[in-house]
């Protein structure tokens, strides 16, 4: 469980925006390490406390790399025939986006979100960094595969792989994605 | 390959031209082809005849200026007889012209502008003529015929002075004119004071019974326009009363008879009940423009109002959905639903935005709730597709904003004067340095102004708003009237992909469809290629009278004006005497709420 709470803080030392000054990447890096100081105290004291999986997204890309640490999947089952959709974000769809701001959806013949473990579901993937950035989508007619792997019934989580995907970005830069791993976890899924 | 879509019809288009060139009257002058004549609406019978044979005079009366402009320094050398003739014929013509313009049609504007210009130059030459020594003997020789014929024009004053209070003012008329290119081509070679002192007694009774004659004919005009604007109102008014016998047979039988025997169920119907709004609204529109060319201003407001038929219209594509919910089984309410929504969205976008569909929610509710299963459907459908539209339509506003930046809004170019840079005006014409590319008025020449605006405007890139296909399988679309000018776009444009990857995102097939208002308008407006935004080059340029382009309008343009609103006139200018232009555009990209799609350069 401490190991755990680590990783997280491990984590959230990478989403450092490009461009940071030293002086202020130095000052984070303070701030972070006071931060595991402190989880890593109360976690030593709560051996048996399970600290909830928000989920998380590592996303390979260049220019930039992009770690996300909350991540929702959603198998939405429409019921008239019609495929599955597989909707992963890292916000409340029904609400507005929040920073940095992802969606991977697709359509799947799995009738439940368990049953997508060890299935390749085509997706398409939106991205964006901050809500004066630009966006960017899998091209029209391409996706990304996400490659799901177990399912950790305790967390109720879903483990996946990312494979690459160029995408397009409205500002007419482009973007690649070379792989990347996540972590779902799984919401109210018929 | 849309490149070469161009020349063919630019190729049609020629071959159609050169057919009607003993009768351009169809046609309307172009960059490529700037002296064709302007179309005439013929309201009023005999108004196209004599618009034709206008554009024929100028024609060969302006052939006859260039050459003695071009010998302006031998006046000795100029034909007495000729301009002579040339004066007494242009005078006539001028006049020709103002009844036209009573007419209400503009091309009595352009030949009004023209004629007069030719006219000062054949004075001109008279006058250059008077002071050489054959001018000379000849005004000595009609001085004298003028004194000998006083008596005689005296009593002919008389009669005219008679006629005129007797009110047979057409009858005067005619006698004037006679009389008048008499006077004109006697007058021409006279100095401006000795002119008016022989013209004055003529010209005094000519402008007392011109004022009443132009009075009576604006009159006469308007009461045939009114017939026409009668007939064209009740199309109109017969609407309703054909919504309501379609909406009555849904509820009763699911189907209804629509046009010429074919029957449809409740989408064809709902399709065609927009179809004949528009066709209303067309008709009302004509009917407008014609009163309004007829009274001088906007102030006449047809029944029903473009607002009014609206109001009329939105209940009458409710009833249908009403009628559909009553009679529609539950095995073909999703069906149905998905077509329905697909047309209130088709026809929010020639409308008003959400002002077919929230009327329209309890309805659809009902239709719904036909089908057990449906309302859970489309509650999942909603949650499967909606924050997916969100981000596409945030991709593609961004992403056309970027590419607009190159593209500007033709109404800035179209408005400010600027150099004449290239100009195909003939020797005798004044050449200004600036003038506006595509003025709203009538004021020069429309063969001069069309090959000036063509030369700056061919090829430059421009930003049209709201791209509307006519029908669904035409080969062209509109970009609506902004009140000065429309723009046609030709398809189909280079979507499918986009089309495709739509489709699949929002988990549309074959036999299942949109389930939510914004995926119906996302794939009905990407199948059948409307646009919120286009961009492109200018290929042609059309240069038409506004209240001709209004009163000619066919049915299927409706899309030329927003449902529920009027064409736009400005008051402050002659009503008849407005332009209206047409951009012919190649487009290089377009805007769909979801997606952009550029289109390939060759």
């Amino acid at each position: 469980m401490a190991y755990r709470g680590l990783t997280l803080m491990i984590v959230s030392v990478l989403i450092l925006p490009a461009g940071c000054s030293k002086e202020e990447m130095k000052q984070k890096m303070e701030q972070v390490q006071t931060q595991a100081q402190a989880y890593t105290e109360s976690a030593v004291q709560a051996v048996e406390e399970k600290l909830p999986e928000n989920g998380s997204l590592a996303l390979n890309m260049s220019p930039a790399a992009e770690k996300i640490s909350k991540l929702d999947l959603q198998l939405i089952s429409i019921g008239d025939g019609r495929p599955n959709v597989v909707q992963i974000a890292n916000y409340d769809v029904s609400g507005p986006r929040s920073f940095p701001s992802v969606l991977l959806q697709g359509n799947t013949a799995s009738t439940s979100a368990a049953g997508l473990s060890g299935q390749t579901v085509q997706c398409d993937l939106y991205y964006q960094a901050g809500p004066n950035s630009p966006v960017s989508m899998t091209k029209p007619g391409g996706s990304i595969d996400v490659s799901f792997g177990a399912l950790n019934t305790e967390d109720n989580a879903l483990s996946g792989r990312l494979g690459s995907s160029s995408l397009v970005v409205s500002d007419g830069t482009a973007f690649q994605i070379s792989g990347g791993e996540l972590v779902a976890v799984i919401r109210e899924g018929n | 390959m849309i490149h070469s879509k161009m020349k063919t019809y630019a190729v049609l288009f020629l071959a159609i031209a050169t057919t009607f060139h003993g009768s351009p009257l169809h046609a309307n002058p172009t960059n490529e082809q700037p002296n064709q004549a302007l179309a005439a609406h013929g309201t009023i019978a005999g108004s196209k005849e004599l618009v034709a044979s206008l554009y024929e005079i100028y024609e060969s009366e302006e052939k006859f200026v260039i050459q003695c402009f071009d010998r302006k320094d031998r006046p000795d050398r100029f034909s007495e007889k000729q301009i002579s003739k040339a004066a007494g014929r242009l005078w006539k013509a001028k006049r020709d012209a103002e009844h036209l313009q009573l007419m209400a049609e503009p091309a009595g504007f352009d030949l009004g502008v023209k004629l007069n210009l030719l006219w000062v130059q054949v004075i001109g030459f008279g006058r250059s003529y008077g002071r050489t020594p054959k001018g000379q003997k000849t005004m000595q020789k009609i001085r004298t015929k003028f004194q000998r014929g006083q008596p005689a024009l005296k009593r002919f004053l008389t009669q005219a002075e008679g006629a005129i209070s007797q009110g047979k003012l057409e009858t005067f008329g005619k006698a004037m004119q006679v009389k008048g290119i008499e006077v004109n081509e006697d007058l021409v070679f006279f100095s401006p004071v000795e002119r008016q002192k022989m013209e004055a007694p003529f010209l005094r009774v000519l402008a007392t019974g011109d004022e009443r004659l132009r009075r009576e004919r604006k009159q006469k005009y308007f009461d045939m326009a009114k017939e026409v604007v009668a007939k064209q109102a009740s199309v109109a008014a017969e609407f309703s009363a054909e919504a309501k016998r379609i909406s009555e047979e849904i509820t009763t039988n699911g189907t209804a008879t629509l046009t010429e025997g074919i029957k449809g169920g409740p989408v064809e119907a709902f399709a065609h009940v927009a179809k004949i709004w528009g066709n209303a609204s067309a008709s009302l529109t004509r009917a407008s423009v014609i009163q309004w060319a007829f009274t001088g201003n906007t102030r006449g407001k047809l029944q029903p109002s473009p607002k009014q038929l609206e109001q009329l219209a939105i209940p009458a594509l409710v009833s249908i959905v009403d009628a559909a919910a009553t009679s529609t089984p539950a095995e073909k309410a999703q069906a149905v639903y998905s077509g329905i929504l697909k047309e209130i969205a088709t026809v929010e976008r020639r409308g008003t935005r959400d002002s077919i569909s929230m009327p329209c929610e309890a309805a659809l509710a009902k239709l719904a709730a036909k089908d057990r299963n449906l309302p859970a459907q489309i509650e999942s459908y909603h949650r499967a597709t909606a924050a997916m539209l969100d981000w596409r339509e945030s991709f593609a506003r961004k992403q056309s904003q970027k590419l607009a930046t190159q593209f500007p809004n033709p109404a800035a170019l179209m408005t400010k004067p600027i150099e004449v840079e290239k100009h195909d005006r003939p020797s005798f014409a004044r050449v200004p340095t600036k003038t506006s590319i595509a003025p709203p008025i009538f004021s020069e020449p429309a063969n001069w102004t069309v090959f000036e605006t063509g030369a700056r405007l061919i090829g430059k890139p421009v930003s049209e708003k709201r791209m509307l296909r006519l029908t669904p399988t035409s080969k062209t679309a509109v970009v609506p009237h902004d009140g000065r000018h429309y723009a046609n776009v030709p398809l189909p444009l280079p979507s499918e992909t986009h089309v495709a990857d739509l489709k699949s995102a929002l988990v549309i097939d074959d036999t299942h469809g949109p389930l939510t208002i914004a995926a119906a308008d996302a794939i009905s407006s990407a199948e059948l290629q409307d646009y919120l935004t286009v961009c492109g080059v200018v290929q042609k340029v059309h240069m038409e009278g506004a209240v001709t382009r209004f009163i000619g309008l066919p049915d299927v343009a409706y899309p030329l004006m927003t449902l529920g609103y009027a064409p736009t006139f400005v008051d402050q200018q002659p009503i008849v005497q407005q332009t209206c232009w047409r951009f012919d555009m190649m487009p290089m990209w377009a805007h769909n709420r979801y997606f952009n799609v550029i289109v390939p350069r060759k």
